[in-house]
């Protein structure tokens, strides 16, 4: 079994691909930095007898990134599983991105997973197997002040895996979308929330246990679902007084 | 992908013994970036597990950089019997790696969320120090990182005078990003416990340098309430692997997800009263002594013979309360010990100090700089924090330095630097190292400011 797990190297991502590793799958790590992926990789090929391959690259709307990328991904041959928990928000972000930092927003959070997936289907669709998961925010629940780009960004990602799971439907391909809520990682810590973060570890282990037997949209922490209905049915009048 | 800026968050930080509260910033990074990166500026000092019954992890003004996502295994050769882990990674995680592959660490102390990076930083030892030494005589080289010198390979042979300034530095030279660890392999699948009487405390001595040599686990536990005739009396505690498999399971995981083994200095004890006083540790006493050391000899599963202090043993320190607890330790030479012990029994009882826990373990070794380590006989009492405690810690102080001991720097949060300077000879050429290696001194905590580092 083989895995492709972006943004591999912190956070969520790392969680996802300790998981995976933990149940016996071949990685491809993709990240960044290259010393952070190479000790996560060192990691899970000493600690579970797992082969870890590394592609450090920077997803950048500047950058040839994909040229990189299917290189590895050809070398690596084609995954059962692709897990996208990437994304990067910004607290500049209201509304006054200019174009080059628009375009960074949307190829970070949007652009990278779609040309991806895009790269990997037709062998997926041949084979008839394999699993897509794709990470979304309840930031994009609905558009406010904040989180301008990022949120239309993710709303975007939602859309194209909803075109997936059609598109995938009388194949055996599965998509699975996580409205995932505030996490406890290194960029939110002294953050206030409205709601408590969760832990990435517990939430990757969940996500990879039920690999096999989801599809759809999921929201964890689970309440978030309650959460995003209630934004999303507030009336107007309401909804423009509020701030957060 | 992604910010590499270091978010902070501000916290109260305690000492695990409930003697130092400091309001604080603590950034978590993932990254090494993060950890490296210029934008962190001011003073900063690294964290493990934040365990250490002292501020040597935290400070005023201090930004604490908390390692433990830096907990992954870089290397590992069966053949040369190295491993190669970053510092953030836990005894109980290295442990849990180890154990199935048929080798262990030698020396690493009793509580499984400890940090390697913390245990070099302490120069800790073990269950047996007279026969394995210290945790750092089995570190074979590390990478340290500071701002003004880089990322740095440091070793025997590689910077040893920075090496051997980083182990027992008390994190004061900088991060430690990793270390590679010579292993032994495992010597039996679980451990033998055996209890030799100990009538009383000047006989001590005699009976760990008899059984010294052929323990895998030694120290001793007494009774010193003032109830318990004679004062003193207690036992020694002989663990030996056994090599042969028995009815106990090889190794359980020791790093442990249930609440008990995540001890937090933050959370001991707190919401409660302390249950530890005049009237219940006689109790308590009676109660280790009936459970715990009366026993026949009994079979440890390996995790268990090596992790002590984890599941529900933490709850000891939840006892003391939220106002917490003095551990005082020192090292003294073994000649001292006898008419050190009749002082301890006169002021114990002159203060009616309610000592807890009292134990004993045989050092061998060369003292330098302020690492705690030489020759002699290593003692330990615990007991509650009241105003009696504090005058009764302070007198130990000048019965240390009388007797020409040590005391253990990580184990006291209040440890005067008067004491410290007069306690070890080679203070002064600690601070001086220091002070060449980091002029500005940007590693810094409330234990390196309080003794004038």
């Amino acid at each position: 079994m083989k895995a492709l797990v972006f943004g591999a190297s912190a956070g969520l991502g790392r969680c996802l691909a300790e998981e995976l590793a933990r149940r016996g799958y071949d990685l491809l790590l993709i990240a960044g930095d290259p010393s952070d992926l190479e000790a996560t990789a060192s990691d899970l090929r000493l600690r579970f007898g797992v082969i870890a391959r590394t592609c450090a690259c920077r997803v950048a709307a500047a950058e040839d990134w994909l040229k990189i990328v299917r290189p590895e991904l050809e070398a690596f041959g084609a995954p059962e599983v692709l897990m996208f928990p990437i994304g990067a928000a910004s607290e500049d972000d209201r509304g006054l991105l200019d174009l080059e930092q628009a375009r960074e927003m949307t190829e970070v959070n949007f652009l990278a997973v779609v040309a991806t997936v895009s790269a990997m289907l037709p062998e997926l669709l041949r084979r008839g197997t394999g699993t897509i998961v794709g990470f979304g925010s309840i930031a994009s629940a609905r558009g406010r002040s904040r989180n301008v780009v990022y949120a239309a960004a993710k709303r975007g990602l939602q859309s194209f895996f909803e075109s997936l799971r059609h598109l995938t439907a009388a194949s055996g391909v599965r998509t699975q979308f996580f409205q995932v809520g505030y996490l406890r990682t290194q960029q939110n810590l002294g953050r206030r929330f409205l709601l408590p973060a969760a832990d990435p570890q517990p939430l990757a282990r969940d996500i990879v246990a039920n690999l096999a037997t989801r599809e759809g949209v999921f929201f964890r922490p689970r309440y978030w679902r309650v959460v995003v209905l209630v934004l999303q049915l507030l009336p107007w009048f309401v909804f423009r007084r509020l701030s957060f | 992908m992604g910010p590499s800026t270091l978010a902070a968050a501000q916290q109260e930080f305690v000492s695990f013994d409930g003697g130092c509260r400091l309001a604080g910033a603590l950034a978590r990074p993932e990254r090494y970036r993060a950890l490296t990166s210029a934008t962190v500026a001011g003073p900063r000092i690294s964290r493990g597990a934040g365990l250490s019954y002292c501020a040597a992890s935290f400070g005023a003004g201090v930004l604490s950089l908390d390692h433990r996502r830096f907990n992954r295994v870089l290397e590992y050769d069966a053949a040369t019997a190295l491993v190669t882990v970053e510092a953030g990674m836990s005894l109980g995680e290295l442990f849990d790696f180890l154990a199935p592959r048929g080798f262990l660490l030698r020396t690493q102390p009793g509580h499984p969320s400890i940090t390697v990076g913390g245990c070099i930083a302490a120069d800790a030892h073990g269950k047996n120090q007279y026969r394995d030494g210290n945790f750092s005589s089995q570190v074979e080289a590390l990478t340290l990182f500071h701002p003004r010198h880089g990322t740095m390979s440091l070793s025997r042979t590689a910077n040893p005078d920075w090496f051997a300034l980083t182990c027992g530095g008390y994190g004061l030279t900088g991060s430690i990003l990793s270390a590679t660890l010579r292993l032994v392999p495992v010597p039996g699948h679980s451990m033998r416990l055996e209890m030799i009487p100990v009538t009383d405390l000047p006989g001590l001595c005699r009976l760990l340098e008899r059984a010294a040599t052929a323990s895998d686990l030694l120290y001793s536990w007494h009774d010193l309430s003032l109830s318990a005739k004679p004062f003193g009396q207690g036992v020694i505690v002989q663990g030996v692997f056994i090599p042969e498999k028995t009815d106990v399971d090889r190794a359980g995981p020791a790093a442990q997800d249930s609440k008990h083994a995540r001890l937090r200095a933050e959370r001991r004890g707190s919401g409660y009263p302390s249950l530890m006083n005049a009237a219940t540790v006689p109790l308590f006493n009676f109660l280790l002594r009936r459970l715990r050391y009366a026993r026949p000899p009994q079979d440890a599963r390996l995790d268990q013979a090596l992790f002590p202090a984890s599941g529900m043993a933490t709850r000891y320190f939840d006892f003391f309360g939220r106002a917490g607890f003095h551990e005082y330790q020192f090292l003294l030479p073994m000649d001292a010990f006898e008419p050190f012990s009749h002082e301890l029994e006169r002021h114990v009882r002159r203060l009616s100090i309610p000592v807890c826990l009292a134990s004993a373990k045989l050092f061998r070794g060369q003292q330098h700089r302020l690492r705690f380590d030489g020759n002699g006989i290593c003692f330990a009492v615990d007991v509650p924090r009241t105003a009696a405690a504090a005058e009764f810690v302070e007198i130990m102080d000048a019965m240390v330095i009388e007797h020409r001991g040590i005391p253990n720097i990580i184990k006291d949060s209040r440890l005067p630097a008067a004491v410290a300077r007069r306690a070890f000879t080679e203070f002064d050429r600690f601070r001086d190292e220091l002070r060449s290696f980091d002029p500005e001194r940007l590693y810094r905590s409330e234990l390196s400011e309080r003794l004038g580092l």
